[in-house]
């Protein structure tokens, strides 16, 4: 069980409502178990979990508000107790549940460093090893001797990211406290987390961002209800709980939007008696062959197989780019070309051919979705006017004999080389 | 027994965190600990003026003036150690709940910090009383009890508080209750007065009263140069040790479940 950093084993976790406040007095006193008078509901946040975090992995957890992520957290960063089952912890565990907790506004930063430390266990002389290090990764400068009350949000969270996280620990339960900063503090955030990933320290993390979760995580698991609805590679178990999401929305959607101008309603109905399918999205190389795995510069077509119920005359077809990191990279969108897709009963095949592929290496998601119609100029209906869509990954490595990064996208240009001297003769004559 | 054992593993810890609450408690203030000597200062002298100049309390036979005054004094002390502490202490584990829910932290330390706070008062108050006594030679051997005593008197107040800071959380009235009997306890305890000065029919009231043996081991200790009385000392030590032990099974068994209350 070495290469185990927490084994989560048969966890559950009961919440008493309690219905008066003298019911939970009694309760709390050993006096609640009578039986016929319980003075509580029970409201399971976990049940039955089992799961192992290997070491030195990064674990991130998905799912809806109140599916239960935080009391997992909890629980395994040992702050709250389990109802039954166990966690069983190898190593030292630091938890971020909350940024922050041991701040008190009257002092200094300075001081407040140092007790924060002795909240985590660290005494003034082991904090002072660490100390040089927090102040740097805050940049906080000459405000880290002026009382945190005085703090705008962003510095004081960017003092608890860094004195939460420059203290040693082999094991990180991080809930949702990534978005604390601008910008360029978020990247610095993330370059810890990758450096805690090289020093072999395992992370839990929740969040919303699945951008990064997508970045730094290994493995993702995704928890609905109090139960593991899927557990396995980030993108996966991403794809299927935003689908999820989607889903629900779209009902939602359903419900909410009685504007009978909308497409929504033809779309939905259609979704509905399956109207039409995409059954399959390949990508073809030069040579037609198909493959997932390219190489800048080449020419790729990517082939959609859909099965329709009925005849279409002009729906519109989109192709999402997606990066592995959230970013969208391009939209093609059938209608701004002014192509649009003539579908008959039956199978048919689109072709969209991106000749040369101009995305630099990485792994890409490419979502396709056929509309009977799209507004261009509206940025909110069309996820739910879409009448199917359909993901799938592709890698894009580097062209063969290159070694230099090339960067995100490989731009067509012009090359003009015009020497000093020839143009002022040209000038001239 | 486990709860001594914590206590001296987490020596320097508590140390700190008494540091680190008077460094927040006077953050920005300007006489920071003076305001500690302040407020007994002002009881005390109400109680001169109020017992000694307009009710004329008979003192113990052989005292002067002065003298009452140091017999208050006495008294005031460790009433005023063990209220703060008391009242501290239930509020303390509330006050600090964001611990509970951030990180991992032995939340079972706060309220022996707040207790020792509480005590803080007490010694530097009787440290100025030993100076005055010192000043006038009145310095005896029995003042050697006088550690045993605020540590059973630390070790009561720490027990009693493991169990009120819990219920606070519970049952949120108790610590205005709790602020009420130290009110309470301040008149029945024998501050103004001495035990002896109690008529009979309401002695239970004070035998039943912890305070009054302690300030009645105050007073034989530092003014009487005597030894405490056997059996109020025994009782009180066995008290202690007891409500220590009890205060700590009740706070470690409910504290897995204390992150979910508060």
């Amino acid at each position: 069980m070495n290469d185990v950093a927490i084994a989560v084993k048969d966890l559950s976790k009961v919440y008493r409502l309690y219905r008066t406040n003298s019911s939970r007095v009694l309760d709390f006193l050993g006096m609640g178990e009578g039986g016929l008078a319980r003075g509580y509901d029970e409201h399971w946040a976990l049940k039955n979990l089992s799961f192992d975090i290997a070491k030195g992995s990064t674990v991130g957890i998905v799912g809806r508000n109140g599916a239960g992520k935080s009391t997992l957290l909890r629980l395994l960063a040992g702050t709250s107790g389990p109802t039954s089952g166990e966690v069983v912890r190898h190593g030292q565990v630091a938890a971020l549940l909350e940024l922050g907790t041991g701040f008190h506004p009257d002092l200094t930063g300075h001081e407040n460093i140092y007790a924060s430390g002795l909240y985590l266990g660290f005494d003034r002389r082991a904090m002072q090893n660490f100390y040089n290090d927090i102040v740097e990764f805050s940049e906080l400068g000459p405000f880290i001797r002026q009382p945190v009350r005085t703090y705008s949000t962003g510095m004081y969270m960017r003092l608890a990211f860094s004195v939460a996280t420059c203290l040693p620990a082999s094991i990180q339960v991080i809930d949702e406290v990534l978005g604390v900063g601008d910008a360029y503090f978020f990247g610095k955030c993330l370059q810890r987390f990758r450096q805690f990933q090289k020093e072999g320290r395992t992370t839990v993390l929740v969040s919303h961002d699945n951008a990064t979760l997508l970045r730094l995580c290994s493995r993702c698991v995704w928890i609905d209800h109090g139960r593991i609805a899927a557990d396995g590679s980030p993108l996966e178990v991403i794809m299927a709980y935003t689908e999820t999401v989607q889903a629900e929305q779209d009902r939602k959607a359903r419900t909410e939007w009685s504007d009978p101008g909308m497409t929504t309603d033809t779309a939905f109905a259609l979704r509905k008696q399956k109207a039409l399918e995409i059954e399959q999205v390949q990508f073809l190389d030069a040579r037609h062959i198909p493959t997932s795995a390219l190489a800048m510069g080449d020419a790729i077509t990517i082939r959609i197989h859909c099965h329709s119920r009925v005849a279409m005359e002009r729906a519109v077809m989109t192709v999402s780019i997606f990066r592995s990191d959230g970013i969208t990279v391009c939209n093609v969108i059938s209608s701004i070309d002014d192509v649009y897709v003539r579908l008959s009963e039956g199978r048919s095949t689109i072709d969209v051919q991106f000749a040369p592929l101009l995305l630099g290496p990485g792994e890409y998601t490419v979502a396709v979705g056929i509309y009977p119609s799209l507004d261009l100029n509206d940025s909110v209906s069309p996820q739910h006017a879409v009448i199917w869509h359909y993901r799938q990954m592709f890698s894009v490595h580097q062209p063969v004999g290159i070694a230099l990064d090339l960067g995100i996208v490989r731009h067509p240009v012009t090359w003009a080389i015009c020497a000093h001297a020839e143009a002022e003769e040209r000038i001239a004559s | 027994m486990k709860c001594f054992q914590m206590l001296i593993h987490h020596r320097r810890l508590i140390w700190n965190l008494i540091l680190l609450d008077f460094k927040v408690r006077y953050a920005g203030s300007r006489l920071g600990l003076l305001w500690m000597l302040v407020g007994p200062l002002m009881i005390l002298g109400s109680y001169l003026l109020v017992f000694g100049s307009i009710l004329h309390i008979q003192s113990l036979p052989g005292l002067n003036a002065f003298d009452y005054g140091l017999l208050v004094t006495c008294g005031l002390l460790p009433w005023m150690g063990f209220s703060e502490g008391v009242m501290g202490g239930t509020n303390s584990v509330l006050a600090h709940r964001n611990l509970m829910r951030g990180q991992l932290f032995p939340m079972e330390l706060i309220p022996v910090t707040a207790v020792c706070c509480g005590l803080v008062g007490q010694l530097l108050g009787t440290s100025i009383l030993l100076v005055v006594l010192g000043i006038r030679g009145m310095w005896q051997i029995s003042l050697l009890w006088l550690p045993g005593l605020v540590l059973c008197q630390a070790l009561f107040t720490v027990g009693a508080v493991w169990i009120l800071s819990c219920l606070n959380i519970l049952f949120r009235d108790l610590s205005q209750i709790v602020r009420l009997g130290m009110v309470l306890l301040m008149f029945i305890s024998p501050i103004a007065y001495t035990t002896q000065m109690v008529p009979p029919g309401l002695d239970l009231a004070i035998a039943l009263n912890p305070l009054s043996f302690l300030i009645d081991g105050y007073r034989d200790t530092v003014l009487l140069g005597r030894s405490p009385r056997f059996v109020g000392m025994a009782l009180f030590g066995g008290a202690a040790v007891m409500m220590l032990h009890m205060g700590y099974h009740y706070f470690m068994r409910l504290r897995t479940v204390l992150p979910d209350l508060v």
